[in-house]
C-alpha cells in the first residue's frame, strides 16, 4: 500500500523522467559495486542518495554524469547537468580566482562560440545567484569551506543546467556553512531545477530532500523520504540500532544508545 | 662597462642560435613547469629527462656498433640521439601511465623505478664508449653552446608544436589537471588530454635535454614556475611571470658565463636561484611585489631585445671552445665570427689568430665531414700543447660518424709519412686501441721523419710507461729491438688497458 507522501509525489505534474537507470550493473573494471540498480529521477525532483561508506553513492553519480559506463543495463540522462564534486578533490595549490573557477563551468568541448562578454555575464550571474559575486577576484583557496562550496555550485550553475548533481556538498562544513549551502540548493530547487545530492548527513535529508535512495550491499531502494527514513531500514543500512523521532524541526535520526 | 657590454653582445652574437634555443627552452620549460609543480609531478619530469638521457645513450651505443651498415650508422649518429631521447621518454611515459603498472605500484614507486632504471641503463651503455662519455658529460653539464643546427631545428619544431598544442588545449589541460572528474562531466576525454599533456612535457623535455643538457632542463622546469607562483596572484599572472623569469635568467646566465668564464647551464640556474630567493623574500613583503614584477618584465624584454639584435636571418653557426675540463663555456676572448659558418671556418682554420683557428676547428668538428679530417689533423699536429685539447675535441666530434672514423683508421694504416703518425697519435689520444698497433707499425717504417716519430713515441711511452730504449734519431733497423719489445708489450697489455675520459689509458 502506498503512503500518503508517495501518492503526493506521484500526483505532481511534470513527472517526466530526466534520469533513468535501468537494471544497471555499475563498477570499475571487473569489480561490480552496484548490481541491477534501477532509478528514475523526474523533472523537479529533489533526490538524496544515502548509504554507508563504499556503498556506491559516488559511483551512481558518475554513471549518471556519463563518466562511468554501466557494465550492464542502461543509464540515460536527458537534459543538461551541472556537477559540483567533493571539495576535497580540489588541490589548493592552484592559484585560481573565484571567477576563474566559476568560469570552468562553461568550458566544454563545444563552448567555443560563446563571446567573452557573454561568458563574463553568465559567470557574474551565477556568482550573484550563489551570493559570491563580491568575492569574484578573491583566490579560491582563501575562501572558507562554505564559500568554496557555493562557488562550486555557481560553477555547476553557470551553464544553466536543468539537473544539479551534488556530491556531499556539506561535508566538513560548520552549522552555518551547512545551512547556507543547503538553503542555496533549496532555492535552486524551488526555482525549478532537479537536484540529485549524495550525502551522509541524515538531518539534511529530512529537511530538504523529497525522495531518498538508499544504497546497501550493491542494491538500491528508492521512495519518498518519509517512507525511507524508518528505523528498520536505517538499522539494516548501517548495521546499528537507530532511533527515528519526529519533532517540530523535522525528523530526527540518531543511533540508539543503550543506557 | 660599455666594453663589457659590447663583449657580452659580441659573444652572444657568436652563439646566437644557442641563445635563441636557451630562450625557447626557458620560456616553454617555465610554462610547462607550472603544470609539473601544480600537479605535483616534478619527479615525473625528472624521470622523463632521465629516460631521455638513456635514449641518447642507447642511440650512441647502437651507432657505434661496427657491424652496422655505413649509412645506418651515419643516420644513427646524426639523428639517433634525438630519436632515442624522444622515443625513450614517450615510451617511458606510456609505461608510467599504463593501467598494468598503476595497478601494481604506486605512482611514486613507478617514477623512482623509471628514474633508477633509466640512469643505470644510460650510464652502462655509454661507459665503455669514449664518444659516449663525452656525450654523457655534455648531457649532464649542459652543452647548449655545442648544439648543432640540426639539433636546434628539431628543438624548435618540437617546442613550436608543444606551444600550439597548449594554446589549442589550454582549457582542457587546466581542467584535467585541476578537477579531472569535473572535466569528464563537462564532456572532455580526460585520459586523452592527460596523455597529451604529459606527452607534450615528454617531447619538450627530451628535445631540450638533447640541446641544453639535464641541468638546464631541470632548472627551467622548477625555478621559473616557483618564481611565478610566488609573485603572481592568479594562474595567468604566475604563468606570465614564470616565462619572464626564465627569459631574464637566460640573458643573466649568458652574461655571467661570458664575464666569469663559467659554463652556461649552471650560470642560468644560478640566476634563477637568485631570482627565486628574491621572489620568496618579496612574498613576505607584498609591497615589493610590483617592483619585482616590473624588474622581471624588464629583464625579459631586455633578453628579447638582445635576441632580436643578434638575430641573423642566415643563422649563426657556432663551434665550441670547450676544453677537456669544461664543456660549454663561453670564452670571453671569442671574436665575433662570420655567420656563413662552415666554409669560412675552413678558410679560418689556418689563421694565425689561435682563437679564430680554434673557433673554426669547433665548427668543422661539429658540422664538418670527412674532407675536414686532414686539415684538422694537420692543425692539431702544428698546435701548441695548450690548444691541442680543443683541436682534439673537434677531431673527437668529427670522427664520431663511422665513415670518418674509417677514414682516420685508413690514414693511420697508410704509408703517408706525415699523416699516418698524426692519425695514429690522435687515435691513441682519443682512446682507440687500434692507434697503438698502427703506431708500432709506423715506427718500423723508413720514410717517417723525426718529428712525427717523436710524437708517436711520446704517445706510446705515455701509455706503456717505457720507451724501451727507442731512439728517434736512429733508423728503424737500429731500433728493431725496441720496436719488438713494444710489440710484445702490446700483445700482453692490450687486453688489460682501457681508456678513461679525462684520465687517459689505465690498467683495468
Amino acid at each position: 500500500m502506498k503512503s500518503e507522501s508517495a501518492m503526493e509525489l506521484e500526483s505532481q505534474p511534470n513527472r517526466e523522467p530526466l534520469i533513468q537507470v535501468s537494471d544497471a550493473h555499475l563498477g570499475y573494471g571487473t569489480r561490480i559495486i552496484l548490481r541491477g540498480v534501477s532509478l528514475d529521477v523526474n523533472r523537479g525532483d529533489f533526490l538524496g542518495i544515502v548509504g554507508p561508506n563504499g556503498a556506491g553513492k559516488t559511483t551512481i553519480l558518475r554513471a549518471v554524469l556519463g563518466i562511468l559506463r554501466p557494465l550492464q543495463g542502461n543509464v540515460s540522462c536527458r537534459g543538461r547537468t551541472g556537477y559540483a564534486p567533493q571539495r576535497s578533490q580540489l588541490d589548493p595549490i592552484f592559484p585560481f580566482t573565484v571567477e576563474e573557477v566559476a568560469a570552468m563551468g562553461l568550458w566544454t568541448p563545444d563552448s567555443a562560440d560563446l563571446g567573452r562578454r557573454e561568458r563574463r555575464q553568465k559567470v557574474a550571474g551565477s556568482l550573484e545567484r550563489c551570493g559570491m559575486l563580491d568575492h569574484a577576484r578573491t583566490a579560491f583557496r582563501d575562501l572558507s569551506g562554505g564559500q568554496k562550496q557555493r562557488v562550486l555550485v555557481a560553477r555547476a550553475l553557470v551553464s544553466d543546467p536543468e539537473i544539479l548533481i551534488l556530491d556531499e556538498p556539506t561535508n566538513d562544513l560548520d552549522l552555518r556553512g551547512e545551512f547556507e549551502v543547503m538553503e542555496l540548493v533549496r532555492s535552486l530547487h524551488d526555482s525549478g531545477r532537479t537536484v540529485v545530492m549524495v550525502t551522509h548527513l541524515l538531518h539534511l535529508v529530512t529537511r530538504y530532500v523529497r525522495r531518498l535512495a538508499l544504497l546497501h550491499q550493491g542494491r538500491l531502494e528508492c521512495g519518498p523520504t518519509e517512507d525511507m527514513l524508518r528505523s528498520d531500514r536505517l538499522e539494516m543500512l548501517y548495521g546499528i540500532p537507530v532511533q527515528v523521532a519526529d519533532s517540530k524541526a523535522g525528523r530526527i535520526v540518531a543511533p540508539k544508545m543503550e543506557r | 662597462m660599455s666594453e663589457t657590454v659590447q663583449q657580452v653582445l659580441d659573444t652572444i652574437q657568436s652563439f646566437a642560435g644557442s641563445y635563441w634555443a636557451s630562450l625557447g627552452i626557458a620560456a616553454v620549460g617555465g610554462y610547462l613547469g607550472l603544470f609539473t609543480i601544480l600537479r605535483r609531478i616534478v619527479f615525473t619530469g625528472v624521470a622523463l629527462a632521465q629516460l631521455a638521457t638513456a635514449g641518447v645513450a642507447c642511440a650512441i651505443f647502437v651507432a657505434e656498433r661496427p657491424s652496422l651498415p655505413l649509412r645506418v650508422a651515419e643516420f644513427l649518429h646524426r639523428q639517433g640521439p634525438t630519436i632515442g631521447s624522444l622515443s625513450f621518454s614517450l615510451l617511458g611515459l606510456l609505461g608510467l601511465e599504463s593501467k598494468f603498472a598503476r595497478r601494481h605500484l604506486s605512482s611514486d614507486a613507478l617514477v623512482g623505478l623509471a628514474y633508477a632504471a633509466a640512469s643505470a641503463i644510460g650510464i652502462l651503455l655509454v661507459w665503455r664508449s669514449t664518444v659516449g662519455l663525452v656525450e654523457l658529460q655534455n648531457i649532464l653539464a649542459g652543452d647548449v653552446l655545442l648544439s648543432g643546427e640540426r639539433q636546434r631545428l628539431s628543438l624548435w619544431i618540437g617546442l613550436v608544436a608543444v606551444v600550439i598544442l597548449h594554446v589549442w588545449c589550454r582549457r582542457p589541460f587546466l581542467l584535467v589537471s585541476y578537477d579531472p572528474d569535473f572535466a569528464r562531466a563537462q564532456g572532455y576525454h580526460e585520459q586523452k588530454y592527460q596523455r597529451l599533456l604529459l606527452g607534450s612535457l615528454a617531447v619538450a623535455v627530451a628535445l631540450s635535454l638533447r640541446t641544453a643538457g639535464l641541468l638546464l632542463v631541470f632548472a627551467v622546469l622548477v625555478f621559473p614556475p616557483l618564481i611565478g607562483l610566488s609573485l603572481g596572484r592568479t594562474l595567468r599572472e604566475s604563468g606570465f611571470l614564470a616565462v619572464a623569469s626564465g627569459l631574464a635568467a637566460t640573458l643573466g646566465g649568458f652574461s655571467l658565463s661570458i664575464v666569469c668564464d663559467w659554463p652556461v647551464a649552471p650560470s642560468i640556474s644560478l640566476c634563477l636561484l637568485v631570482l627565486l630567493t628574491l621572489a620568496v623574500l618579496v612574498h613576505q613583503a607584498p609591497w615589493l611585489r610590483w617592483p619585482m614584477r616590473v624588474l622581471l618584465c624588464l629583464g625579459a624584454a631586455l633578453s628579447l631585445v638582445v635576441a632580436c639584435l643578434v638575430f641573423s636571418p642566415t643563422g649563426v653557426k657556432e663551434g665550441f671552445f670547450a676544453s677537456e675540463e669544461g664543456h660549454g663555456h663561453v670564452h670571453a676572448e671569442l671574436p665575433a665570427r662570420d655567420p656563413s659558418a662552415l666554409d669560412s671556418a675552413r678558410e679560418s682554420l689556418s689563421s694565425l689568430d689561435v682563437a679564430e683557428s680554434l673557433a673554426a676547428a669547433g665548427i668543422m668538428g661539429s658540422e664538418g665531414d670527412e674532407g675536414d679530417l686532414v686539415p684538422l689533423l694537420m692543425a692539431w699536429g702544428g698546435a701548441d700543447r695548450e690548444s691541442r685539447s680543443a683541436y682534439l675535441q673537434a677531431l673527437r666530434h668529427l670522427i664520431a660518424p663511422q665513415s670518418v672514423r674509417q677514414k682516420i683508421l685508413d690514414l693511420a694504416g697508410s704509408s703517408e709519412p706525415e699523416l699516418a703518425p698524426l692519425a695514429s697519435t690522435v687515435l691513441m689520444e682519443l682512446g682507440h686501441a687500434q692507434g697503438v698497433s698502427f703506431a708500432i707499425k709506423i715506427l718500423s717504417k723508413d720514410p717517417v721523419s723525426v718529428l712525427p716519430r717523436l710524437e708517436v713515441v711520446e704517445a706510446l711511452t705515455a701509455i706503456s710507461g717505457d720507451d724501451f730504449g727507442y731512439d728517434c734519431f736512429s733508423s728503424p733497423s737500429d731500433n728493431k729491438e725496441a720496436i719488438d719489445r713494444w710489440g710484445e708489450w702490446w700483445q700482453s697489455a692490450s687486453g688489460q688497458l682501457e681508456f678513461k675520459a679525462g684520465r687517459g689509458w689505465e690498467l683495468r
